[in-house]
């Protein structure tokens, strides 16, 4: 396969960034109003999170594996992989990623009680929509948590962040942040800045669930 | 509109004018229209229609290209969009629709938008097989996708699998399924790979990057096609939009009214155009009006030797 070795990553880039943004406007339509439903089930998880309740880490896993599960199917399957070929290979991942939070979620904990960088991550996350506004686009192609890829994945991170055993959270941030990645590749070479915001998610995720920490 | 006849039979009397036009080498333009900085009347003529050696059938020199812009997936708005940019095409003469299975849903586009026009009868049909093995599967699909039976080229794409894919397309050519078959290659990829093959195959098209810029292909390639008479496909005469970007509020040079260029576009084009060897040129838009503005950018006078050396040196100067 040594043709491969010719091609550069704008080789692969198959689509317009307009084509992709409205792959969320066409995906938004179909799901309404599912999005304020999602957001207002994680944005109580969190509450439960901030509030230190047991069972909100592994509450909220169980609620990111049908958000990956949404996402794989209703964005990566329906809408994605016509423009993109190379994401048939991607969307078996993402049902992994929710047998994952299935399998080892119901066993995450949560020890750490200071508000910190995984708080920061999940509000990033449930205000994404805001991002893409920032960036100019028109709230209908908002990237929502539980049917987008990208802040299901940040969103992911940062409950990772909060919870504990840190095996258990480095084995289910595999996925998420080669997403990531994938992703922030993507939009950086179709020159779109939000491709930054992706890679400082992984940089915090690393952060948070990577390094040493400390239970308070 | 010029009908199929006329365009891909080779009738019209401009268009015999044109083949001609359309063998001479660069070098062999004469010191009056080199002077001048355009070429003859004949020779602008040459830049609408232009002739394939192998089998004489004349090609309107502007095709489609659907790398990007027709890859839209199940969206309606921009499907019904590039129906728009097929109508237009087809409205100012119609020609050569390219393709490729690695376009995501550009094929799936093109057989929308041709059963929804009514399958014109000036369309060139040209697509690509894009893999190692497995060509006459892919070839299937291609042809359910634009829901045909046959293609008038069909081209090994970046060379992938190409002695064997090469094989299997000759002998569906043998069979009347394939009117042409040729190769590919794009942003300078393996040259010599590429002339290896040009010279060892009786290919009837190269497809191959040319612009402003990206001149290459003219020390080796494009003269060689002339001397073994395969007809040329420039792909990304605008470097994917980057030159469109480059030249965006730059003054055009006084010249350009001579050659009735209204937009750095239209010079770029007609640059690509005057070369001899060149047969067609596919740039790909969403626009309709810009695939009209290209079809114009065909007909005027074209510039000589100066004129595309002044075009080079001040696209590269931006």
């Amino acid at each position: 396969m040594s043709e491969w070795l010719d091609y550069a990553a704008e080789d692969f880039l198959l689509f317009s960034p307009e084509a992709y943004w409205r792959l969320f406007e066409l995906m938004n339509g179909a799901a309404w109003p599912a999005q304020p439903l999602v957001l207002a089930a994680f944005a109580a998880l969190t509450i439960a999170a901030l509030l230190r309740r047991p069972w909100a880490v592994w509450a909220a896993a169980v609620g990111l594996a049908l958000a990956w599960a949404a996402t794989a199917y209703l964005f990566l399957q329906i809408r994605y992989q016509p423009i993109n070929w190379a994401i048939a290979g991607v969307i078996p991942a993402f049902w992994v990623q929710a047998g994952l939070l299935v399998l080892l979620g119901p066993g995450l904990d949560h020890p750490h009680r200071r508000v910190g960088l995984p708080h920061f991550l999940i509000i990033l996350a449930l205000t994404y929509p805001l991002v893409g506004m920032v960036a100019g686009r028109p709230i209908v192609q908002a990237e929502v948590v539980g049917l987008s890829p990208d802040p299901t994945a940040i969103l992911t991170l940062g409950f990772l962040g909060l919870s504990a055993p840190a095996w258990r959270a480095r084995i289910l941030m595999i996925i998420p942040m080669g997403w990531l990645l994938i992703s922030a590749a993507t939009l950086l070479t179709m020159g779109q800045p939000t491709g930054w915001v992706l890679l400082l998610s992984v940089a915090l995720g690393v952060t948070v669930i990577c390094l040493p920490r400390r239970s308070s | 509109m010029i009908d199929r006849r006329s365009v891909l039979k080779g009738g019209a009397a401009g268009a015999l004018t044109a083949g001609a036009a359309g063998a001479l080498p660069v070098q062999a333009l004469s010191p009056e229209a080199s002077s001048l900085g355009l070429t003859s009347a004949g020779q602008a003529a040459a830049a609408d229609l232009r002739r394939i050696p192998s089998t004489g059938l004349m090609l309107p020199a502007v095709g489609l290209g659907s790398w990007i812009t027709f890859n839209v997936g199940n969206d309606p708005v921009l499907l019904d969009r590039s129906i728009d940019v097929m109508r237009a095409f087809f409205e100012e003469g119609g020609g050569m629709i390219d393709s490729s299975p690695m376009y995501g849903s550009a094929q799936q586009t093109i057989g929308h938008g041709l059963a929804e026009l009514g399958s014109p009868e000036t369309l060139f049909s040209a697509d690509k097989i894009w893999t190692e093995s497995g060509g006459a599967q892919q070839f299937g699909d291609t042809r359910a996708a634009w829901r045909t039976d046959r293609f008038d080229l069909m081209q090994v794409h970046n060379l992938v699998g190409v002695e064997e894919n090469l094989e299997m397309l000759f002998a569906r050519k043998a069979v009347g399924e394939i009117g042409h078959v040729g190769i590919t290659t794009s942003h300078g990829r393996r040259h010599r790979d590429f002339e290896d093959v040009m010279r060892r195959h009786p290919l009837d098209f190269v497809q191959l990057t040319y612009n402003v810029l990206d001149r290459d292909v003219e020390d080796r390639l494009l003269p060689l096609a002339a001397e073994k008479g395969i007809a040329v496909i420039v792909n990304r005469p605008f470097r994917r939009g980057a030159l469109i970007r480059r030249t965006q509020g730059a003054p055009l040079p006084g010249f350009a009214a001579e050659l009735g260029a209204v937009t750095w576009a239209d010079l770029m084009l007609k640059f690509i155009l005057s070369n001899p060897a060149v047969t067609v040129v596919i740039p790909a838009t969403t626009r309709p009006d810009h695939v009209r503005q290209n079809k114009v950018a065909a007909r005027g006078a074209m510039p000589g030797p100066r004129m595309r050396a002044e075009i080079a040196r001040l696209v590269a100067q931006l």
